[in-house]
């Protein structure tokens, strides 16, 4: 699997902490989102290996977002991050064909989602 | 690396400043003409240029007040209900333009420190999880090399989460503070 790495989540703060989780791995950050329409344009437009979604974000939330890029592109790669706990987001994860489902606030559950 | 349209908008979203250039220029024109009807001694020309210089001074003070003082009262109030905790507090974004923008950096700011709070929350809530099975570790009878690989092992599980936390904390800059070797101290 490729490594260019396509980071969306609300808060600059958190995509920070997750480049910074998944470059010494050898991930590429080759772009940021911040809501989920700017995460279906940006994928668009770079294309990338994978992608960490956040759920509960502003304008457009990430299972939305992730329901059109997969219906854009049905090979791509997302993985959810959120900061919810709650079991409930993993049927949902699962069903729209997602990869997986980590809270972004334990770097070790990303890693081994993303990169076991 | 690309992001989002923020360097795009901050072209486009001077809208404010033109609309400033524009009411100055309207004005240094008008102001010439009627210089120039003086010199022309022409009475009727003067009058309506005075006119139309009040009317439009009329309308810049208008113009402020609507697009510049009213919405930083408003963007005020919004700040005050987020500095008093409410981070749910939305700003509405009304415009492109200066101030539209500002109400966006407001709203990342307060969604930034949402999301800081929500981390150390959780990172709290799992260090208390892990004393407790520490805890029940250490109540067992004869501490077998077994149990004692466990509470390594758990120990080793919260200083990793420490980490984390610090992690987060030290992606920011302090006023008058700063993290040195683990310690809090002056920045000055």
């Amino acid at each position: 699997m490729g490594k260019r790495v396509l980071i969306v989540d609300d808060s600059s703060m958190m995509r920070k902490m997750i480049a910074k989780m998944l470059e010494p791995v050898g991930f590429e950050v080759v772009g940021q989102a911040k809501n989920g329409r700017e995460a279906i344009e940006l994928y668009q437009a770079l294309q990338p290996d994978i992608v960490t979604m956040d759920i509960t974000m502003r304008d457009m939330d990430g299972i939305t977002a992730a329901k059109e890029i997969l219906r854009l592109d049905g090979a791509a790669k997302i993985f959810f991050l959120s900061n919810l706990e709650e079991e409930r987001y993993r049927t949902e994860v699962e069903e729209l064909g997602a990869l997986g489902f980590a809270t972004k606030h334990r770097a070790k559950d990303v890693l081994a989602l993303i990169d076991p | 690396m690309a992001t989002g349209n923020k360097a795009g908008q901050e072209k486009e979203g001077a809208t404010l400043r033109k609309k400033g250039l524009v009411f100055f220029s309207l004005n240094i024109f008008l102001v010439l003409t009627l210089t120039l009807a003086g010199f022309l001694h022409s009475t009727a020309l003067i009058l309506a240029v005075m006119i139309l210089l009040l009317g439009t001074l009329v309308w810049g003070l208008i113009s402020f007040q609507r697009t510049v003082v009213q919405p930083l009262v408003e963007l005020r109030e919004s700040v005050d209900q987020m500095i008093d905790g409410h981070l749910d507090t939305q700003l509405r974004i009304r415009s492109s333009d200066e101030i539209g923008q500002l109400c966006q950096s407001i709203n990342d700011q307060a969604m930034n420190l949402q999301e800081v709070l929500l981390y150390v929350w959780n990172h709290v809530q799992r260090s208390w999880v892990r004393m407790s099975e520490v805890n029940t570790l250490c109540g067992s009878d004869s501490p077998t090399e077994e149990i004692q690989e466990m509470i390594q092992g758990v120990i080793a599980a919260v200083e990793q989460d420490n980490e984390d936390l610090k992690g987060l904390v030290r992606l920011y800059n302090f006023f008058e503070v700063k993290v040195e070797e683990e310690k809090l101290v002056s920045n000055e």
